[in-house]
C-alpha cells in the first residue's frame, strides 16, 4: 500500500494547482454549456419558425367497452388546422396511416375506428416531423377477465 | 308497477351475468359491484289473469374476498347465491354454493292465486362448475334444499355463447333444469287443504324445464349498460298438469337500463 504525506507548503502548493487548473476548466465548461445552450435555442427558434403550428381534435375523445380488454369501436371525427399550407398525414394505431392531405392548411376526416386500447393519433408533415396529437381513451363498465393464475382449494 | 321475479325469470346466475360481464377475475382478492336496473319486460305468461306489462327496478351485486362471494342478481334464478370458488383453472372454475331461491309462480301476478303461489324460499347447498373456453361458457350446477322447505333437487346445465359486434355484445343461451318432484309439488302442487272447486288438487312429479335465451348489452357509459333479452321457456308436463298454469311454454321480452357501480 502506497501512502502519501503532505507537508502544509506541500499542501498549498495543490490547492494553488487545485484553483488554477480547475477554475479556468469549470469557466469554460460553463461558457461551452452556455454556448450550447445559445446555440439550441437558435436551432429551436429556426424550428419554430420552420414548422407551422397546427392543432388537431378529435371527438369523441373516449370509448367504452362492456368489458376490460374488449376492442372498442368508435367512428371518430378529426379536425385539424394548422398556421400554414401543408402535406400532411394522420396516423393512428399501431402506426397505421389513416389519411392524407395534399396541401391544405385544414382538413377533417370520420373514420370508424376499432381500438385495442388508448389511443394516440399524430398529424406528421411529408417531412416527417409531428405537427400535433390527440388521443382517444378507452374505458369499461366491467373489470378485466381473470388472469392466467390458477390454483385450488383442494 | 314493481315487480318482483316472475315464474322463472333467469336460468343460472352466474352464467347470466357471465355472458354479459364475463368471466370475474378470481385473482383479484376483493372486488366487486352493484346494479341498479329500471326493466321494462312484456310477458306471455300461462298465468291466468298475469300482466302482459310490467316495470321492474332490481338491485344486485356481487362481492368477493379472497375465495369468498356473495351474488344478487336481478336477472337470476337463485336470488341469493354464497359461496366459495374451490378451484380455478384455465378453463374451469368450481364454487361450493348456497343459494337462497323462491321459485315457481310470483304471487304478485295474480293476487287471486295467492294461495298457492305464495312460497316460502328454499335455501340450497351445492356445487357449481363453470367452463369458459373462448365466446363459449358451459356450466353445471347440482343443488339440494336443506332448510327443509320442500327437501327437493335441482340440477341445470346450461351452455352459452358471446359475440361482438361494435360494441354491441351479443349472447345466446340454452338451458335445462331438471327439478325434482319435492320441488315442483312444493311450487306447483295443491294440497287438500288449500284446494277449491275451481283449483283442485294437484301434485306434481319431476320435470325438465327447458330455456332459449338471446340477449344484447351496450355499454352506455362506464356505469350505464343497455340490456335486452328474450326468453322462450318449455315447461315441464309435470307444471303444465297444474290448475294455474294454462300453457306449456311461454316468451318473454324485457329490455333495462342498469347502473354499475
Amino acid at each position: 500500500m502506497t501512502v502519501i504525506y503532505l507537508t502544509s507548503s506541500g499542501l498549498r502548493s495543490l490547492l494553488l494547482l487545485a484553483t488554477l487548473v480547475f477554475f479556468p476548466l469549470s469557466g469554460f465548461a460553463q461558457d461551452s454549456q452556455k454556448n450550447d445552450d445559445v446555440a439550441g435555442d437558435a436551432a429551436a427558434e429556426s424550428d419554430v419558425i420552420e414548422q407551422p403550428k397546427a392543432e388537431i381534435k378529435v371527438s369523441p375523445n373516449r370509448c367504452v367497452t362492456l368489458r376490460q380488454g374488449q376492442p372498442c369501436f368508435v367512428r371518430v371525427r378529426f379536425n385539424w388546422q394548422s398556421s400554414e399550407v401543408v402535406k400532411a398525414c394522420l396516423y393512428g394505431v399501431e402506426g397505421k396511416e389513416l389519411k392524407c392531405w395534399q396541401a391544405s392548411s385544414e382538413g377533417n376526416a370520420y373514420i370508424a375506428q376499432t381500438l385495442p386500447n388508448t389511443t394516440e393519433y399524430v398529424l406528421i408533415n411529408d417531412e416527417g416531423v409531428e405537427l400535433s396529437r390527440a388521443s382517444v381513451s378507452v374505458a369499461w363498465v366491467y373489470k378485466k377477465k381473470r388472469s392466467k393464475r390458477r390454483w385450488r382449494l383442494f | 308497477m314493481l315487480l318482483q321475479v316472475l315464474l322463472v325469470s333467469a336460468f343460472a346466475a352466474d352464467i347470466s351475468r357471465d355472458v354479459r360481464a364475463g368471466r370475474e377475475d378470481e385473482s383479484i382478492e376483493n372486488d366487486g359491484y352493484l346494479e341498479v336496473s329500471f326493466s321494462a319486460i312484456l310477458n306471455e305468461m300461462p298465468i291466468p289473469g298475469a300482466d302482459r306489462y310490467v316495470g321492474t327496478i332490481g338491485l344486485g351485486g356481487h362481492y368477493r374476498y379472497k375465495r369468498f362471494f356473495i351474488d344478487a342478481h336481478a336477472e337470476s334464478y337463485n336470488q341469493f347465491q354464497f359461496g366459495l370458488n374451490a378451484y380455478s383453472g384455465d378453463i374451469w372454475s368450481v364454487d361450493l354454493l348456497g343459494a337462497s331461491s323462491e321459485h315457481g309462480v310470483d304471487s304478485e301476478l295474480n293476487r287471486e292465486l295467492i294461495a298457492f303461489t305464495q312460497r316460502e324460499p328454499a335455501g340450497y347447498l351445492g356445487v357449481r362448475a363453470t367452463g369458459y373456453n373462448g365466446p363459449f361458457i358451459f356450466q353445471f350446477e347440482a343443488l339440494g334444499d336443506v332448510s327443509d322447505v320442500h327437501d327437493g333437487a335441482l340440477l341445470t346445465a346450461s351452455a352459452a355463447r358471446t359475440w361482438l359486434y361494435h360494441n354491441w355484445n351479443f349472447h345466446a343461451l340454452l338451458g335445462a333444469r331438471f327439478e325434482s318432484a319435492k320441488t315442483l309439488d312444493y311450487q306447483f302442487g295443491i294440497d287438500p287443504i288449500e284446494a277449491t272447486a275451481a283449483y283442485p288438487v294437484y301434485e306434481a312429479g319431476s320435470g325438465t324445464t327447458f330455456v332459449t335465451e338471446f340477449g344484447v348489452t351496450y355499454p352506455l357509459s362506464e356505469n350505464f349498460i343497455l340490456k335486452t333479452t328474450g326468453r322462450w321457456w318449455e315447461l315441464p308436463s309435470a307444471v303444465v298438469g297444474s290448475p294455474f298454469i294454462t300453457n306449456d311454454s311461454y316468451l318473454t321480452f324485457s329490455a333495462s337500463i342498469t347502473f354499475v357501480y
